[in-house]
């Protein structure tokens, strides 16, 4: 049996393609604790009326997989795809029920390679008999769990892709058969509303995606009814090489791996659970499968999956992340891209910001260390509670105020009133207000200035802004062909003088060795090197010297000075 | 720069205009950044109607030195896409099955393609 058909250097482990009789010897394999295991429905639906969980064939026995596991140490976390899955034929989809093609903007059918380079078709999630299987086939997963006693959690899935730096899901659809299903949606609505009218192509855009997120609601609702206190919750998990570009790519051999790295580590920083189980495990590079191992299975699937409570900090690292971004559905122009704030970004804080696109779930700001941006029409009752909340804890925002509501601006500064709190107005480009207390700020700008700046200028504000949070992170510059990440960890015992413990990891991706220098700075030691795989670091008095041949990576750890 | 024996075009045709959605060879799609250009200097890749829209693509088969155009619609892509069998070429599929275009690799080149 071939090892890539349970994509171990993933994690994940596809048991309806491995005999039942190799599946103690296969999970043995797995370097992890944790083993990612996506149910196909397909798989377990016999006929309209007959589930197998193992009485006809062994691979369909959930629970036997799960033993085995624990007999190896190793814990199962099953996905539950709630949308196409295009790793699986007819996107997991059953075949009495595949009906009507899923379809892109475009028209064009949702088809993607799986890592065999098999074509799998998607099928329209708003084929009501597709919704009326699925319910029937949670309730019955649901109720095999039970009954076998399986404590393994269960996650949905969102499964999508990136087009142009956005997450898609696969259940968006734009087939005959969801025109039909909106335009029904339309019409409740003008029941409830006689003067309901849709105006602007902008409105009905973003109706179009709140039916959208209403039809994937309602998938999410019956696998958390089907599976009960099983149900862990839900996650995005955008596949690289699964959008249509991709596809064409893909299709004839034209893909280059490498640019998948900055695809994974978008999906990061958006928040996104990437995978890499629709490419080929041959087409993987091995400076590929190290920054997959590094970023993915090392650092964010743990922070993921088991996030530490907060009696329980441990030494593990984590990604990196100084600033939340957020953004409207209701504008489809991208401000922060447009007001130079990416630009900066990009330039100085690059892979360690966070960015979100607003889709109706409401952020909790839970981290008070991160400096989050708030375009002002986001802001609605609950995101100004959770804001204020956060900021009398030491949360951190930048607001864009022109289209922030009356309502809460006035709400805003009797807060202020009432608590007797510190505000500075300065004139900076922009009138900005600057509202303290202890560590908290919230700091309002207005937006409508940035059309008169030129570029230089929108990066000096920027630059004096985000200045003023005293981040201390390291500059970088770095040769074609070196990628990198940060992470961090808290400090131990023995390092009480410093802050934090900030890793650099580094890559060479291209074909010749690279030399070069890193800086240091005021308040940032470097503590050790964490690895030299082909590559070596020379330390300095104010600087190091790195060199890392072909495939090479290497790792520095450095002390934040409190 | 985009190469290749065939030139691929996927077109829509919404509210009484024609527009190019996809262009690949069989060494696959251009660069985002040329697409964006071509998209931005050529209004959205929109066109008034469908011959204008064939002379567009006819001249990219020029300027690339494509011998072989398919013109598909979504609708014509889909339908090679569905009716793939296990193991069949996709190249072959596709270029059994698109509208060809007629290209004449004498006629001369103008600067304007320069950039893609």
């Amino acid at each position: 049996m071939d090892d890539a058909k349970c994509l171990v250097d993933e994690e994940w482990f596809f048991y309806f393609q491995v005999s039942a009789s190799l599946w103690k010897e296969k999970l043995a394999k797995f370097k992890g604790s944790q083993i990612i295991v996506p149910i196909n429905w397909a798989f377990h639906q016999v006929d309209e009326h007959t589930f197998d969980f193992g009485q006809n064939r062994k691979e369909a026995n959930l629970s036997q997989l799960v033993t085995l596991a624990e007999s190896e140490n190793k814990k199962i976390i099953f996905y539950l795809p709630l949308t196409p899955a295009p790793f699986l034929a007819n996107g997991g989809v059953p075949d009495y029920l595949k009906s009507i093609l899923s379809l892109n903007k475009e028209g064009m059918a949702h088809t993607c390679l799986d890592h065999e380079g098999k074509v799998n078709k998607l099928y329209s999630f708003f084929d009501q008999h597709i919704y009326r299987g699925f319910s029937y086939f949670v309730r019955n997963l649901g109720d095999y769990v039970r009954r076998e006693k399986i404590n393994s959690d269960f996650w949905g899935v969102n499964l999508g892709s990136l087009v142009e730096g956005k997450f898609n899901s696969y259940l968006e659809d734009y087939s005959p058969l969801f025109h039909r299903s909106f335009g029904g949606y339309i019409e409740v609505l003008k029941e409830q509303d006689r003067d309901y009218a849709i105006n602007t192509p902008e409105e009905e855009r973003v109706l179009i995606d709140k039916f959208h997120f209403f039809i994937l609601d309602l998938y999410k609702k019956v696998a958390r009814e089907g599976l009960g206190a099983n149900w862990e919750g839900d996650f995005k998990v955008n596949l690289l090489g699964g959008n249509t570009i991709d596809f064409i790519k893909r299709s004839f051999n034209t893909d280059q791996i490498n640019n998948y790295v900055d695809e994974m580590k978008e999906g990061v920083f958006q928040g996104l659970l990437p995978s890499t189980i629709l490419l080929g495990k041959d087409s993987k590079s091995e400076i590929f499968n190290q920054q997959l191992n590094d970023i993915l299975t090392q650092n964010y699937l743990p922070q993921r999956l088991n996030p530490p409570l907060n009696d329980d900090r441990s030494y593990n690292f984590s990604i990196l992340s100084f600033f939340n971004i957020y953004n409207s559905t209701l504008n489809q122009e991208n401000r922060w891209l447009s007001n130079g704030l990416l630009g900066f970004l990009n330039q100085k804080y690059k892979w360690a910001y966070n960015y979100y696109f607003n889709e109706y779930s409401y952020p909790d700001f839970g981290d008070e260390n991160k400096v989050n941006f708030l375009p002002g029409e986001i802001i609605d009752l609950k995101i100004f509670q959770n804001m204020l909340r956060s900021f009398m804890e030491g949360g951190k925002f930048i607001i864009e105020k022109d289209k922030l509501d009356e309502e809460f601006a006035r709400r805003l500064e009797l807060f202020i009133l009432e608590n007797s709190i510190k505000v500075e107005r300065l004139k900076f480009f922009s009138e900005i207000q600057n509202i303290t207390l202890g560590e908290g700020r919230i700091l309002l700008f207005e937006g409508s200035i940035f059309k008169a700046l030129a570029e230089n200028q929108k990066r000096v504000f920027w630059e004096k802004i985000t200045n003023t949070f005293h981040l201390r992170h390291l500059d970088i510059d770095l040769p074609e062909d070196i990628d990198f990440f940060w992470s961090t960890r808290h400090v131990s015992t023995g390092e009480i003088k410093y802050r934090e413990v900030r890793r650099l990891h580094l890559y060479n991706t291209g074909e010749n060795k690279k030399n070069f220098k890193i800086k240091l700075r005021n308040n940032v030691s470097l503590i050790k090197k964490s690895n030299e795989d082909n590559g070596k670091i020379k330390t300095k008095q104010h600087y190091f010297e790195v060199e890392i041949g072909p495939s090479g990576s290497v790792g520095v750890d450095f002390g934040i000075w409190s | 720069m985009l190469k290749g024996h065939y030139l691929f075009a996927v077109f829509s045709h919404l509210q009484s205009s024609y527009q190019l959605l996809y262009l690949f060879t069989e060494n696959g799609p251009m660069t985002k950044k040329a697409w964006d250009e071509l998209k931005t200097e050529m209004v959205d890749l929109k066109f008034k109607n469908l011959n204008r829209l064939n002379q567009f693509v006819l001249k990219m088969a020029e300027r690339i030195g494509a011998p072989q155009v398919l013109l598909f619609s979504p609708r014509e892509f889909n339908q090679v896409v569905e009716n793939i069998e296990k193991g069949e070429d996709f190249l072959e599929a596709l270029a059994s099955k698109g509208r060809p275009l007629e290209v004449d690799l004498s006629t001369q080149k103008s600067k304007f393609w320069d950039n893609f």
